[in-house]
C-alpha cells in the first residue's frame, strides 16, 4: 500500500485522539499501533509525532504523566482530556461528512 | 558518548529557548523512544551499533525536530534573564535617545511640521501626540521580541519608571537638576501614562507573538531594529546636549550590544536576530552618516528643515536597511542549507 503524506498529515490528529480514546499510550506505542492497525499504511515520522503531541497537550486535548514500570523504561503516557473528547467528536463528524461527500462524487462519476 | 546521547545533545542545543525543565523532560521522553526503538531492532537481530544508528536516523534531522518541538511547546518558551535585561536596556536606552532626538534639529518639531501635518492634515496638537506615541512603535515591538512570551511586558517599563519619577519630582519638590529629564518630560501629564503604557505593552505582546512567525517575524524585527538604530544614531549625532546625555546613551548602546552578544551565545533566536540587527544597524549608521554629511555641507539646508526631509529619509533608510539585513540573512541561510 502506498500512502499519501498529505493525507496522512491531515488525519493524524484524528487518529491520535481516537487511539487515546481507548487507553493511555506513550509515543512509540502510538506509532506501533497506527502502523499495525493500518497494515503499514500509516508510518508516522517518528520525530514529527512528539511536536504534535505536545501541541495537543498545550491545547488541552491531552494530558501526560510519567509512569515507571518495574524492569522497563520510564514512559510518558498520554491521556485524552475532556476537551480532547469533544475535539474527537468534532473531527469525526467532519471526517464522516468529508468521506461521504467524496464517495458521493466518486460514485456519481463512476455511473 | 553513545550515538543516542550525541543525537539528543544536538537536539537539546536547539531547545535552549524552552524552560530548562521542560527541555529536559522532552529529551527524557525522546530518549525512551529511541532506546525502545533500538531495543526492538536488536531483538530483530540487528547489530548493536547499527540498531542505534537506525533508531537515530529514522527520527529525523535534530535541527528540524528541535524547531518543530519549539513550536509545539510555545507556552514553555523561557527567555533567559539576560534577554530580559537586554530588553529593558533597549527600552530605557530608547527613552534616553528619544529625549535627545526630540530636541534635535531634525527632531520632534520637524517630524510634526514636515511629515505628519502635511501628510495627515492634522493640527499641531494631534500631530504632536501622533509623533510622541508613534515613535515608540518600533522599539516596543523589538522589546517584546527580545523579551519573548515571558518578558513582553517590559515594553511598558519606561512609562512606569517615568511616571514614578515624575510624581516623585512633584511630590518631593526635587530641584530641576535632580529630575531625570526624560522621565518627567515623557510623562508630562499623568493622563498620558495609561494609554501610552497600554500601547507599549500591547505592542510588546504583539512583538512576542510575532517571534514565532518565522516568515514575517524576521523582516519586522529587522525593520524595527534598524529604525531604533537610526534614531539612536540621530540622537547621538544631534549635538547640543549635556555630556551626561551622551554618556548615558553611549552606555546603553554598549550595554545592549554586550548583552545581545552574551545572551546570543546560548539563545538561537537572539543569535540569529543579533546578526540581522548588526547588519541593519551597521548599514543604518553608514547611510545616516552620508545623509548627515550631505545635510551639514549643503549650501542651503532650510528646505530640508522646513520639509522634514531628513526624517523621511531616516524612516526610508531604516526600512531599506531592515529589508537588506533580512535579505542578507535569508541568502546566508539558504547558502547554509545548500551547504
Amino acid at each position: 500500500m502506498r500512502s499519501d503524506p498529505q493525507l496522512v498529515k491531515g488525519t493524524v490528529r484524528l487518529l491520535v485522539l481516537r487511539l487515546l480514546e481507548r487507553e493511555p499510550m506513550y509515543g512509540y506505542q502510538m506509532i506501533q499501533h497506527l502502523k499495525d492497525r493500518s497494515e503499514g499504511y500509516f508510518r508516522l515520522g517518528e520525530g514529527a509525532l512528539y511536536p504534535l503531541l505536545h501541541e495537543m497537550e498545550e491545547q488541552g486535548f491531552l494530558r501526560a504523566e510519567w509512569r515507571e514500570q518495574e524492569g522497563r523504561l520510564k514512559r510518558r503516557y498520554y491521556h485524552l482530556a475532556a476537551k480532547g473528547r469533544k475535539e474527537l467528536a468534532r473531527r469525526l463528524e467532519t471526517w464522516q461528512d468529508f468521506t461521504r461527500a467524496v464517495d458521493s462524487v466518486l460514485e456519481a462519476s463512476h455511473v | 558518548m553513545s550515538e543516542i546521547d550525541d543525537y539528543l545533545a544536538r537536539l537539546r542545543s536547539h531547545l535552549s529557548d524552552l524552560d530548562p525543565r521542560r527541555a529536559e523532560e522532552i529529551v527524557a521522553e525522546l530518549r525512551s523512544h529511541l532506546e525502545a526503538r533500538a531495543a526492538e531492532l536488536r531483538a530483530g537481530g540487528t547489530e548493536d551499533d547499527e540498531a542505534t544508528a537506525r533508531a537515530v536516523g529514522s527520527f529525523g534531522d535534530p535541527e528540524q525536530v528541535g524547531r518543530d518541538l519549539l513550536q509545539g511547546n510555545a507556552r514553555h518558551r523561557h527567555p533567559s534573564t539576560l534577554r530580559a535585561v537586554a530588553a529593558l536596556a533597549v527600552a530605557l536606552g530608547h527613552v534616553v535617545a528619544l529625549d535627545k532626538f526630540m530636541n534635535s534639529p531634525i527632531g520632534r518639531d520637524h517630524l510634526i511640521a514636515g511629515v505628519i501635518m502635511p501628510l495627515t492634515g492634522l493640527d499641531w496638537g494631534p500631530a504632536a501626540a501622533l509623533v510622541e506615541y508613534g515613535i515608540f512603535i518600533p522599539v516596543s515591538i523589538l522589546v517584546g521580541m527580545i523579551g519573548g512570551r515571558r518578558f513582553w511586558w517590559l515594553s511598558a517599563a519606561p512609562v512606569v519608571i517615568g511616571t514614578i519619577w515624575f510624581w516623585a519630582t512633584v511630590l518631593f519638590r526635587l530641584p530641576p537638576h535632580v529630575e531625570i529629564h526624560w522621565g518627567a518630560r515623557l510623562i508630562r501629564f499623568a493622563v498620558h501614562a495609561v494609554p501610552l503604557g497600554a500601547l507599549l505593552a500591547g505592542l510588546g505582546w504583539l512583538g512576542s507573538r510575532l517571534l514565532t512567525r518565522r516568515s514575517f517575524g524576521l523582516p519586522i524585527a529587522a525593520i524595527c531594529t534598524s529604525t531604533v538604530a537610526a534614531l539612536w544614531l540621530a540622537a547621538l549625532t544631534a549635538g547640543g546636549g549635556r555630556p551626561w546625555d551622551y554618556g548615558m546613551l553611549t552606555l546603553f548602546v554598549l550595554a545592549v550590544i554586550v548583552l545581545l552578544l552574551v545572551a546570543g551565545r546560548r539563545d538561537r533566536w537572539l543569535s540569529r536576530h543579533a546578526f540581522v540587527a548588526s547588519v541593519s544597524a551597521l548599514c543604518a549608521m553608514g547611510l545616516l552618516l552620508v545623509i548627515a554629511l550631505v545635510f551639514v555641507f549643503s549650501r542651503d539646508n532650510r528646505w530640508a528643515l522646513r520639509e522634514g526631509q531628513p526624517m523621511l529619509t531616516v524612516v526610508a533608510v531604516a526600512c531599506i536597511v531592515g529589508a537588506l539585513g533580512t535579505l542578507i540573512y535569508w541568502v546566508r541561510g539558504r547558502a547554509a542549507d545548500v551547504g
